[in-house]
Protein backbone atom coordinates (compact mmCIF):
# COMPACT_ATOMS: atom_id res chain seq x y z
CA UNK A 1 0.00 0.00 0.00
CA UNK A 2 1.30 3.66 -0.52
CA UNK A 3 1.38 6.37 1.11
CA UNK A 4 2.63 9.42 0.01
CA UNK A 5 3.62 11.28 3.29
CA UNK A 6 5.54 8.01 4.14
CA UNK A 7 8.06 8.08 1.74
CA UNK A 8 11.88 9.10 1.96
CA UNK A 9 12.73 12.06 0.52
CA UNK A 10 15.84 11.93 -0.85
CA UNK A 11 19.12 14.10 0.00
CA UNK A 12 16.54 16.90 0.70
CA UNK A 13 18.12 18.81 3.86
CA UNK A 14 16.56 18.46 7.07
CA UNK A 15 16.05 21.51 9.26
CA UNK A 16 15.60 21.23 13.05
CA UNK A 17 15.73 23.32 16.21
CA UNK A 18 18.31 21.74 18.17
CA UNK A 19 22.45 22.02 16.88
CA UNK A 20 23.11 18.73 15.05
CA UNK A 21 25.65 16.15 16.13
CA UNK A 22 29.15 17.55 16.16
CA UNK A 23 32.00 16.92 14.65
CA UNK A 24 33.32 15.53 17.56
CA UNK A 25 30.31 13.28 18.60
CA UNK A 26 30.54 11.97 14.50
CA UNK A 27 33.89 11.30 15.51
CA UNK A 28 33.41 9.27 18.48
CA UNK A 29 30.36 7.28 17.26
CA UNK A 30 32.85 6.26 14.60
CA UNK A 31 35.56 5.27 17.00
CA UNK A 32 38.20 7.96 16.56
CA UNK A 33 38.06 9.16 19.66
CA UNK A 34 36.57 8.32 23.18
CA UNK A 35 33.91 10.06 24.55
CA UNK A 36 35.48 11.81 27.26
CA UNK A 37 36.77 13.69 24.48
CA UNK A 38 32.84 15.04 24.26
CA UNK A 39 33.57 18.46 25.75
CA UNK A 40 30.03 20.22 25.97
CA UNK A 41 26.97 19.44 27.71
CA UNK A 42 25.25 19.35 24.57
CA UNK A 43 27.49 17.18 22.92
CA UNK A 44 27.13 14.76 26.26
CA UNK A 45 23.58 14.79 25.72
CA UNK A 46 23.37 13.92 22.30
CA UNK A 47 26.00 11.04 23.11
CA UNK A 48 23.35 9.59 25.47
CA UNK A 49 20.70 9.31 22.82
CA UNK A 50 23.14 7.76 20.74
CA UNK A 51 24.46 5.14 23.35
CA UNK A 52 20.46 4.55 23.81
CA UNK A 53 20.02 3.79 19.49
CA UNK A 54 23.63 2.07 19.48
CA UNK A 55 22.38 -0.59 22.66
CA UNK A 56 19.47 -1.12 20.34
CA UNK A 57 21.76 -1.46 17.37
CA UNK A 58 23.46 -4.47 18.79
CA UNK A 59 20.39 -6.35 19.84
CA UNK A 60 19.60 -6.19 16.16
CA UNK A 61 23.40 -7.27 14.98
CA UNK A 62 22.88 -10.46 17.44
CA UNK A 63 19.49 -11.38 15.21
CA UNK A 64 20.59 -14.94 13.21
CA UNK A 65 19.29 -16.46 10.03
CA UNK A 66 16.01 -18.78 11.34
CA UNK A 67 17.04 -22.08 11.43
CA UNK A 68 14.92 -23.17 8.86
CA UNK A 69 15.36 -20.93 6.65
CA UNK A 70 19.02 -22.32 5.54
CA UNK A 71 17.45 -25.60 4.75
CA UNK A 72 14.23 -24.26 3.01
CA UNK A 73 16.94 -22.72 0.48
CA UNK A 74 19.51 -25.45 0.02
CA UNK A 75 15.82 -27.82 -1.12
CA UNK A 76 14.69 -25.31 -3.40
CA UNK A 77 17.97 -24.94 -5.12
CA UNK A 78 17.71 -25.69 -8.92
CA UNK A 79 19.42 -28.57 -10.49
CA UNK A 80 21.98 -26.91 -12.81
CA UNK A 81 24.07 -24.16 -11.09
CA UNK A 82 24.49 -22.11 -14.39
CA UNK A 83 21.34 -20.23 -16.11
CA UNK A 84 23.24 -20.37 -19.21
CA UNK A 85 23.45 -23.93 -19.78
CA UNK A 86 19.40 -24.71 -19.26
CA UNK A 87 18.71 -22.37 -21.48
CA UNK A 88 20.37 -23.85 -24.43
CA UNK A 89 18.95 -27.09 -23.11
CA UNK A 90 16.20 -25.41 -22.93
CA UNK A 91 15.90 -23.62 -25.77
CA UNK A 92 18.13 -26.26 -28.51
CA UNK A 93 16.85 -28.40 -31.30
CA UNK A 94 15.15 -31.32 -30.06
CA UNK A 95 14.51 -34.62 -32.57
CA UNK A 96 12.30 -37.22 -31.11
CA UNK A 97 12.63 -40.69 -33.23
CA UNK A 98 9.73 -39.84 -35.36
CA UNK A 99 11.28 -36.93 -36.87
CA UNK A 100 14.66 -38.48 -37.19
CA UNK A 101 13.11 -41.32 -39.26
CA UNK A 102 10.57 -39.29 -41.36
CA UNK A 103 13.42 -36.84 -42.04
CA UNK A 104 15.84 -39.95 -42.64
CA UNK A 105 13.20 -41.33 -45.14
CA UNK A 106 12.36 -37.63 -46.82
CA UNK A 107 16.61 -37.84 -47.69
CA UNK A 108 16.81 -41.08 -49.25
CA UNK A 109 13.47 -40.12 -50.54
CA UNK A 110 15.23 -37.00 -52.11
CA UNK A 111 18.52 -38.48 -53.54
CA UNK A 112 16.30 -41.27 -55.01
CA UNK A 113 14.92 -38.36 -57.02
CA UNK A 114 17.83 -36.67 -57.59
CA UNK A 115 19.38 -39.88 -59.02
CA UNK A 116 16.53 -40.89 -61.47
CA UNK A 117 16.72 -37.78 -62.70
CA UNK A 118 20.35 -37.56 -63.19
CA UNK A 119 20.20 -40.94 -64.73
CA UNK A 120 17.29 -39.86 -67.55
CA UNK B 1 19.47 25.43 9.96
CA UNK B 2 21.08 23.23 7.55
CA UNK B 3 23.12 20.17 9.37
CA UNK B 4 24.40 18.57 6.15
CA UNK B 5 27.86 16.95 7.48
CA UNK B 6 31.13 17.71 5.50
CA UNK B 7 32.90 14.67 7.13
CA UNK B 8 36.55 13.63 5.02
CA UNK B 9 38.32 10.96 6.50
CA UNK B 10 41.37 9.05 5.66
CA UNK B 11 41.25 5.62 7.43
CA UNK B 12 43.59 3.31 6.52
CA UNK B 13 43.13 0.32 4.51
CA UNK B 14 40.85 -2.81 4.82
CA UNK B 15 43.10 -6.16 5.82
CA UNK B 16 42.94 -8.64 2.74
CA UNK B 17 40.10 -11.35 2.91
CA UNK B 18 42.72 -13.38 0.81
CA UNK B 19 42.03 -16.94 3.02
CA UNK B 20 38.45 -16.69 2.97
CA UNK B 21 38.51 -15.56 -0.75
CA UNK B 22 40.50 -18.63 -1.94
CA UNK B 23 38.54 -20.77 0.25
CA UNK B 24 35.63 -19.52 -0.90
CA UNK B 25 36.62 -20.30 -4.63
CA UNK B 26 37.30 -24.05 -4.04
CA UNK B 27 34.25 -24.33 -2.58
CA UNK B 28 32.73 -22.81 -5.69
CA UNK B 29 34.61 -24.82 -8.10
CA UNK B 30 32.97 -27.64 -6.15
CA UNK B 31 29.44 -26.81 -7.01
CA UNK B 32 30.31 -25.87 -10.65
CA UNK B 33 31.90 -29.44 -10.26
CA UNK B 34 28.49 -30.45 -9.72
CA UNK B 35 28.37 -30.65 -5.93
CA UNK B 36 25.23 -28.96 -5.18
CA UNK B 37 25.58 -29.78 -1.76
CA UNK B 38 28.84 -27.75 -0.95
CA UNK B 39 26.81 -24.31 -2.04
CA UNK B 40 24.95 -25.34 1.36
CA UNK B 41 28.72 -23.92 3.18
CA UNK B 42 28.66 -20.66 1.62
CA UNK B 43 24.71 -20.39 2.77
CA UNK B 44 25.96 -21.61 6.25
CA UNK B 45 28.72 -19.09 6.07
CA UNK B 46 27.44 -15.68 4.64
CA UNK B 47 23.16 -16.39 5.30
CA UNK B 48 23.60 -14.34 8.97
CA UNK B 49 25.01 -11.65 7.60
CA UNK B 50 22.89 -11.17 4.88
CA UNK B 51 20.06 -11.77 6.85
CA UNK B 52 20.72 -8.60 8.99
CA UNK B 53 21.07 -6.33 6.06
CA UNK B 54 17.87 -7.66 4.78
CA UNK B 55 16.11 -7.20 7.92
CA UNK B 56 17.75 -3.56 8.52
CA UNK B 57 16.46 -2.97 5.28
CA UNK B 58 13.13 -3.62 5.08
CA UNK B 59 12.54 -4.13 8.59
CA UNK B 60 10.25 -7.73 7.90
CA UNK B 61 11.62 -11.06 8.91
CA UNK B 62 9.44 -12.42 6.24
CA UNK B 63 10.73 -10.68 3.99
CA UNK B 64 14.16 -10.94 4.65
CA UNK B 65 13.88 -14.52 4.79
CA UNK B 66 12.17 -14.29 1.00
CA UNK B 67 15.05 -12.22 0.02
CA UNK B 68 17.30 -14.30 1.05
CA UNK B 69 16.13 -17.37 -0.49
CA UNK B 70 15.81 -15.75 -3.63
CA UNK B 71 19.18 -14.32 -3.49
CA UNK B 72 20.97 -17.44 -2.93
CA UNK B 73 19.21 -19.18 -5.69
CA UNK B 74 20.06 -16.50 -7.96
CA UNK B 75 23.80 -16.73 -6.79
CA UNK B 76 23.66 -20.27 -7.31
CA UNK B 77 22.22 -19.79 -11.01
CA UNK B 78 24.90 -17.67 -11.80
CA UNK B 79 27.56 -18.99 -9.60
CA UNK B 80 30.02 -19.71 -12.74
CA UNK B 81 29.79 -15.86 -13.15
CA UNK B 82 31.36 -14.92 -9.66
CA UNK B 83 34.60 -12.84 -10.73
CA UNK B 84 36.63 -11.54 -7.57
CA UNK B 85 34.99 -12.59 -3.98
CA UNK B 86 31.88 -14.53 -3.06
CA UNK B 87 30.78 -12.65 -0.43
CA UNK B 88 31.01 -8.90 -2.04
CA UNK B 89 28.90 -10.63 -4.99
CA UNK B 90 26.30 -11.84 -2.99
CA UNK B 91 25.99 -9.03 -1.25
CA UNK B 92 25.58 -6.96 -3.86
CA UNK B 93 22.66 -9.27 -4.80
CA UNK B 94 20.51 -9.05 -1.73
CA UNK B 95 21.19 -5.61 -1.48
CA UNK B 96 19.88 -4.82 -4.69
CA UNK B 97 17.22 -7.04 -3.96
CA UNK B 98 16.13 -4.87 -0.64
CA UNK B 99 16.02 -1.82 -3.01
CA UNK B 100 13.96 -3.35 -5.76
CA UNK B 101 11.61 -4.13 -2.34
CA UNK B 102 11.83 -0.80 -1.64
CA UNK B 103 11.35 0.80 -4.76
CA UNK B 104 8.15 -1.51 -4.86
CA UNK B 105 6.59 -1.67 -1.68
CA UNK B 106 6.23 1.84 0.55
CA UNK B 107 4.98 1.17 3.95
CA UNK B 108 4.63 3.85 6.72
CA UNK B 109 5.40 1.38 9.19
CA UNK B 110 7.90 -1.27 9.51
CA UNK B 111 7.98 -3.89 12.22
CA UNK B 112 9.73 -7.19 13.71
CA UNK B 113 6.79 -7.97 15.87
CA UNK B 114 6.92 -11.07 13.49
CA UNK B 115 10.30 -12.39 14.39
CA UNK B 116 10.20 -14.70 17.16
CA UNK B 117 13.79 -14.34 18.26
CA UNK B 118 13.86 -14.68 22.19
CA UNK B 119 13.82 -11.61 24.18
CA UNK B 120 17.16 -10.59 26.42
CA UNK B 121 15.59 -7.91 28.36
CA UNK B 122 16.11 -8.08 32.24
CA UNK B 123 12.71 -6.41 33.52
CA UNK B 124 9.10 -6.17 31.70
CA UNK B 125 9.96 -1.98 32.19
CA UNK B 126 13.03 -2.31 30.52
CA UNK B 127 11.43 -4.39 27.69
CA UNK B 128 8.79 -1.96 27.04
CA UNK B 129 11.17 0.85 26.99
CA UNK B 130 13.50 -1.17 24.66
CA UNK B 131 9.90 -1.84 22.11
CA UNK B 132 9.39 1.79 22.20
CA UNK B 133 12.45 2.59 21.19
CA UNK B 134 13.00 -0.14 18.48
CA UNK B 135 9.78 0.86 16.94
CA UNK B 136 10.46 4.28 16.77
CA UNK B 137 14.04 3.72 15.27
CA UNK B 138 12.54 1.36 12.92
CA UNK B 139 10.09 4.25 11.46
CA UNK B 140 12.08 6.64 11.57
CA UNK B 141 14.99 4.45 9.70
CA UNK B 142 12.17 3.58 7.14
CA UNK B 143 12.28 7.19 6.49
CA UNK B 144 15.59 7.72 5.45
CA UNK B 145 16.73 7.73 1.42
CA UNK B 146 17.68 4.23 0.39
CA UNK B 147 21.71 4.94 0.38
CA UNK B 148 21.03 6.39 4.21
CA UNK B 149 19.78 3.51 5.16
CA UNK B 150 22.02 1.48 3.20
CA UNK B 151 25.05 2.82 5.37
CA UNK B 152 23.92 3.31 8.48
CA UNK B 153 22.28 -0.44 9.03
CA UNK B 154 26.00 -1.81 7.49
CA UNK B 155 27.36 0.62 9.95
CA UNK B 156 25.26 0.67 12.96
CA UNK B 157 23.11 -2.53 13.31
CA UNK B 158 25.86 -5.04 10.79
CA UNK B 159 28.82 -3.32 12.67
CA UNK B 160 30.59 -3.34 9.37
CA UNK B 161 33.69 -0.73 8.77
CA UNK B 162 33.64 1.72 6.80
CA UNK B 163 36.45 0.08 4.59
CA UNK B 164 34.58 -3.53 4.15
CA UNK B 165 31.74 -0.99 3.29
CA UNK B 166 33.42 -0.01 1.05
CA UNK B 167 34.47 -2.54 -0.68
CA UNK B 168 31.05 -4.31 -0.56
CA UNK B 169 29.36 -0.91 -2.22
CA UNK B 170 32.35 -0.36 -4.52
CA UNK B 171 32.44 3.11 -3.22
CA UNK B 172 35.05 5.33 -1.11
CA UNK B 173 35.50 5.78 2.83
CA UNK B 174 35.14 8.83 2.55
CA UNK B 175 31.44 9.22 0.70
CA UNK B 176 30.38 6.71 3.41
CA UNK B 177 30.95 8.14 6.21
CA UNK B 178 29.05 11.38 4.46
CA UNK B 179 26.38 8.92 4.40
CA UNK B 180 26.75 7.41 8.00
CA UNK B 181 26.43 11.10 8.75
CA UNK B 182 23.88 12.43 7.51
CA UNK B 183 21.89 9.51 8.39
CA UNK B 184 22.85 9.77 11.61
CA UNK B 185 21.94 13.41 11.84
CA UNK B 186 18.45 12.01 10.19
CA UNK B 187 17.87 10.04 12.33
CA UNK B 188 18.49 12.04 15.50
CA UNK B 189 16.50 15.05 14.50
CA UNK B 190 13.74 12.70 14.39
CA UNK B 191 14.24 10.81 17.43
CA UNK B 192 15.61 13.07 19.50
CA UNK B 193 12.34 14.94 20.33
CA UNK B 194 11.43 12.42 22.16
CA UNK B 195 14.72 10.77 23.33
CA UNK B 196 16.70 13.58 23.77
Amino acid sequence: MTDEKSEATPDKPVYRKTPPATPAVQAWLDGDVPREGLATADEQETADLWARINQEAETLRQRHTPIHVQSRILSSLPATPTVRDEVKEEGGFKLSTTAAAIGGIAILAIGALIGFMLVN
Amino acid sequence: MNYTSHVTTTAPSPAPQIDQADADQEIITRVLAGSKDAFGILIQRYSDPLYRHALGMTGSPDVAEDILQASFIKAYQHLGEVRGRFDAWVFRIVANSCKDWLKNIRRTHVSYEEDDQPSSFSTPEEEMDRNELRTDLEYALARLPESLREAFVMKHVEGRSYEEMAVLLETTVGALKMRVHRAREALQALLEEKYA
